[in-house]
């Protein structure tokens, strides 16, 4: 089963223009119902026009804003927070199962609270896809921190390290393949948290578009939405392998 | 140089403490090389742990250069079996990570740990990552990182033991020139007899726990030495023979240890 090497990207795309291609056909001859099932035409065709009016890019912007500035609070905060449970033992003794039952409060279920608080604007899509973020760093960045190398950490100290320079040149770097894997991960929690927050109440954003464009059963514009965001996890993923694998080069 | 009194060090265990060092009393002067052997548990870590200020001793006095030892002392080159370079940093910034730790400015410290690792026989891996690097070569930037901030004293804890037999005794013939090049003292830690009759100056016996000193043998052997021809001299089998019969009683002692 030798052939010509081809990439696995090549794979993907083709994968994806077969199932179009069914998709199409089916929807074409009547095999499903485009009513409920769209096809890929009209996706297309709702996604220029969506395009040419400047809705998409107007929804897109607002939704990649509040994903963004979560995804920064939440993972700055939550690694600041990791990075001192992690390096002060009796605190986390204490904090960790407090931490652990917050996190397994549903945050999407407190996002009416949080538009109670902060309004149907920005701030509370942020507060919400920031939240989502902000455990997945703080348990990674501890577990991170945790599982340095002893006797790296002592070779260092003996060297003369103080705390802070072994917090600087060991511990930090230590972690950074734990603070990759969260970002990879937290990417798409943001979006998904911020998409959601939107659909609980907003009057913008690519969340609130679904939303309003299921209420007119209009199948071809949620569905272009949904591709919009597929496409804008994966490109962003592709970016962030490639970061990684240039911020991990030692590995 | 260096001077332990009537050190005792206990860790607290689960059935009451546990002595690792009992009375136990050592000198090292300015520019020698001592070897402390002992069997496995008796204690020659902690000796070393004590030395850099990681371990307080219930006890006794410990003395550098004529100074109570209390906490991390930086004109203390340490040494483990252990490898320690910063997987993250190249060799270079390795080798120049204790001066960068302590100010030195980034073009003066790129400078020294270039000629360091000349001198160590490491030139044209600087720029390289450590996991490139073969565990002798590791050794010897780690040798090199901490010789780049010239330290009174050097002490090596196993430095070799997880290195093939060949690597091992290339890196013998390695701190030989170096001790004999530099002048600098070393406090060598090791469970190989053989390793520390070709070393050292004086053999330090330590006994099986609660370690005490049980014996010294001043090493008699001509300098500079080089491992392969020292190995096969009639004195070296007669001082081995002597030596090896008193560790030989500690050992049986040892087993007798739960």
């Amino acid at each position: 089963m030798r052939g010509p090497k081809v990439s696995p990207g090549v794979w993907t795309v083709l994968v994806l223009a077969v199932l179009c291609l069914l998709w199409q056909w089916a929807s074409a001859g009547g095999q499903i119902n485009p009513f409920y099932f769209s096809s890929p035409s009209a996706i297309w065709g709702s996604f220029r026009s969506l395009l040419a009016a400047g809705t998409l890019q107007k929804h897109f912007i607002v939704t990649v804003k509040e994903a963004g500035l979560g995804l920064v609070c939440g993972g700055v905060l939550g690694t600041l927070a990791g990075l001192f449970l992690g390096t002060h033992p009796r605190v986390s003794a204490a904090l960790m199962p407090l931490l652990t039952g917050l996190n397994g409060v549903p945050k999407l279920a407190l996002g009416p609270l949080f538009i109670i608080w902060l309004g149907l604007g920005l701030r509370s899509k942020v507060l919400i896809a920031g939240l989502m973020v902000f455990f997945v760093f703080a348990f990674n960045l501890y577990a991170g921190i945790r599982s340095v190398d002893r006797s790296l950490v002592l070779s260092v100290e003996l060297l003369g390290a103080t705390r802070g320079q072994v917090l600087r040149k060991v511990l930090w770097p230590a972690s950074l393949p734990w603070v990759m894997a969260s970002l990879r991960t937290a990417l798409g929690l943001s979006l998904s948290g911020a998409i959601v927050g939107e659909y609980l109440g907003a009057s913008r954003g690519m969340g609130w578009a679904i939303s309003a464009a299921g209420e007119r059963y209009d199948t071809a514009q949620v569905l272009c939405y949904v591709f919009v965001i597929v496409v804008l996890v994966i490109v962003l993923d592709c970016v962030l392998r490639g970061v990684e694998k240039w911020v991990l080069r030692w590995q | 140089m260096l001077e332990l009194n009537n050190v005792t060090v206990t860790y607290p265990g689960g059935a009451g403490s546990l002595t690792a060092l009992d009375h136990m009393d050592l000198q090292v002067d300015r520019g020698e090389l001592v070897a402390l052997v002992g069997p496995s548990g008796c204690g020659k870590t902690t000796v070393l742990n004590v030395l850099a200020g990681q371990v307080k001793p219930a006890a006794g006095t410990v003395r550098l250069a004529g100074e109570p030892v209390k906490g991390v002392l930086p004109s203390v080159g340490y040494i483990s079996q252990a490898d320690t370079l910063l997987p993250w940093r190249s060799v270079l910034d390795n080798v120049a990570l204790a001066m960068e730790l302590r100010g030195v400015d980034k073009k003066t410290r790129r400078e020294r740990a270039r000629a360091l690792m000349a001198q160590m026989g490491l030139a044209g891996f600087e720029e390289s990552w450590p996991r490139e690097l073969s565990g002798g070569m590791k050794k010897r930037a780690a040798i090199a990182r901490v010789l780049a901030v010239d330290p009174a004293i050097l002490m090596m804890d196993e430095p070799f033991a997880p290195l093939d037999a060949l690597t091992r005794q290339r890196l013998q013939d390695d701190i030989l020139s170096l001790w004999e090049t530099t002048g600098c003292t070393i406090l060598y830690v090791t469970h190989d007899l053989t390793e520390a009759i070709t070393l050292a100056d004086r053999v330090v016996l330590l006994s099986a726990r609660p370690g005490r000193v049980v014996g010294t043998y001043a090493i008699d052997l001509p300098r500079p030495r080089r491992v392969m021809d020292v190995k096969f001299s009639p004195r070296f089998v007669e001082l081995e023979k002597t030596i090896w019969s008193a560790l030989s009683r500690e050992l049986a002692a040892a087993e007798g240890q739960p």
